[in-house]
């Protein structure tokens, strides 16, 4: 079994061997498939705002209020506020080390760490170029700008597919992250008691 | 030898002689270790040292720009008949300019500002490279390392904005910059030589190492206003 039909990386761990890493392989190859960045600066509906909440709750922030971010001049100055909620990214830290440590338990490391630069290889050929239409949808054309939309991407997709290696369920916060970038969105984060969502 | 013909395919290099071979083979795999290495002991250890989200993720897409073009490398190496297992830091001692310890922000910064610089001139000298493989790879590679230069300096300007951020980056240059010398090689190099001879390279490492200098002192003088050490222009 392999991961995918165009990949043909020899070093791959089967899934076969690593039952977790059957759905990390399903799940890589939707990838491409998922409309990045396409819904960023829309109001935000029911179900969005439903998944934001679920997140800020998930990651130890209930109530947090969910803030629409409407263009990519505002999410710059977001992403760039100095005032951040670092403990967001700390508290995901923490969760990203668990999960390593929960994945390790169905296969080794190496493995693992294999399975998921495979993973970001993958995002990081697809993400790029979806940021940087849509960016320019939005009159941007901000080299920097566009790379970290990429660069939050491809992190979302390590976290999610560390979640599916580490067998944890479809409710964990790096999950629901995950499902708003599927839906479009771009999530920047926590300040004050703000979840701001691109 | 001057202008021959260029070497369009793997298969064409392997009707040329053993030692422009192995000069390709030692280049391809010197890259490949040496981007992979850079992205794991400096670009991956960044992101919790980045001091915004935008920052962190800026660096996340930087690192894996760094790992994409070790892929690349290795990829041409592994069509140059060389195992992937030696293409990796663990089968071959990286450069000396890694093994900086990475402790603050406003160091790596200074790395990507300065070794990016360098990494620079030796890609923009292997886009005139005989063998067009390499050369192919090193204009695809161009615009990425220049945009890595590019966030080098863009993040020191901002540091530089205040007395604080100011005297840290100064600092990281004092410790940082003599290391990279050396990254051009040994002024009388066997390896040059035979790069020259074949035209992998155009230059001389002397040649590279002064263009650096030149560049580095326009960047951090002229354009953050801020000091060069003075280091010797030849490396033996």
């Amino acid at each position: 079994m392999r991961f995918d039909d165009d990949f043909d990386e020899e070093e791959l761990p089967d899934p076969a061997e690593y039952p977790t890493l059957v759905a990390v392989a399903r799940f890589t190859r939707l990838i491409p498939a998922v409309p990045w960045f396409a819904a960023v600066g829309e109001t935000i509906g029911l179900q969005d705002r439903q998944e934001a909440e679920s997140y800020c709750s998930a990651l130890g922030f209930p109530g947090a209020d969910v803030a629409l971010v409407p263009d990519w001049h505002e999410a710059e100055n977001v992403a760039r506020n100095p005032d951040w909620n670092d403990s967001w990214w700390e508290q995901e830290e923490q969760l990203r080390v668990g999960l390593i440590a929960d994945a390790c338990e169905f296969l080794p490391e190496h493995e693992l760490m294999t399975a998921l630069t495979h993973v970001t290889s993958v995002a990081s050929d697809h993400v790029h170029g979806a940021a940087a239409i849509a960016a320019q949808h939005g009159g941007i054309g901000d080299e920097a700008l566009v790379r970290a939309a990429a660069g939050a991407a491809t992190q979302a997709c390590y976290q999610a597919a560390l979640v599916l290696a580490a067998g944890a369920d479809d409710e964990h916060c790096f999950a629901i992250k995950y499902r708003l970038f599927e839906a479009g969105r771009w999530p920047l984060g926590i300040i004050g008691s703000t979840f701001s969502l691109f | 030898m001057s202008n021959a013909d260029p070497i369009k395919t793997c298969h064409d290099l392997e009707r040329e002689p053993e030692e422009f071979q192995t000069a390709v083979r030692k280049l391809v795999v010197s890259h490949a270790v040496n981007e992979l290495y850079g992205a794991q002991v400096f670009d991956e250890p960044a992101i919790a040292l980045a001091p915004t989200p935008y920052a962190k993720w800026l660096t996340c897409r930087v690192a894996m720009e760094e790992y994409g073009h070790h892929v690349r490398f290795r990829e041409l190496g592994e069509e140059l008949g060389v195992p992937a297992a030696e293409m990796t830091p663990e089968h071959k001692q990286p450069l000396s300019i890694f093994e900086f310890p990475l402790e603050t922000w406003a160091q790596f910064c200074v790395i990507k500002l300065l070794a990016d610089l360098a990494e620079i001139l030796q890609v923009e000298d292997l886009a005139h490279c005989r063998f067009l493989p390499l050369r192919n790879l090193a204009r695809m590679t161009m615009p990425e390392e220049r945009f890595h230069a590019q966030f080098g300096k863009d993040f020191c300007t901002e540091l530089c904005q205040t007395e604080e951020g100011r005297l840290e980056v100064q600092a990281a240059i004092d410790h940082y910059f003599p290391m990279l010398p050396p990254f051009f090689g040994r002024s009388r190099s066997k390896n040059n030589e035979i790069y020259l001879k074949y035209q992998i390279k155009q230059r001389s490492n002397d040649e590279m190492r002064a263009d650096f200098m030149s560049r580095a002192r326009t960047v951090v003088e002229d354009e953050l206003g801020l000091k060069l050490p003075e280091v010797a222009a030849t490396v033996n």
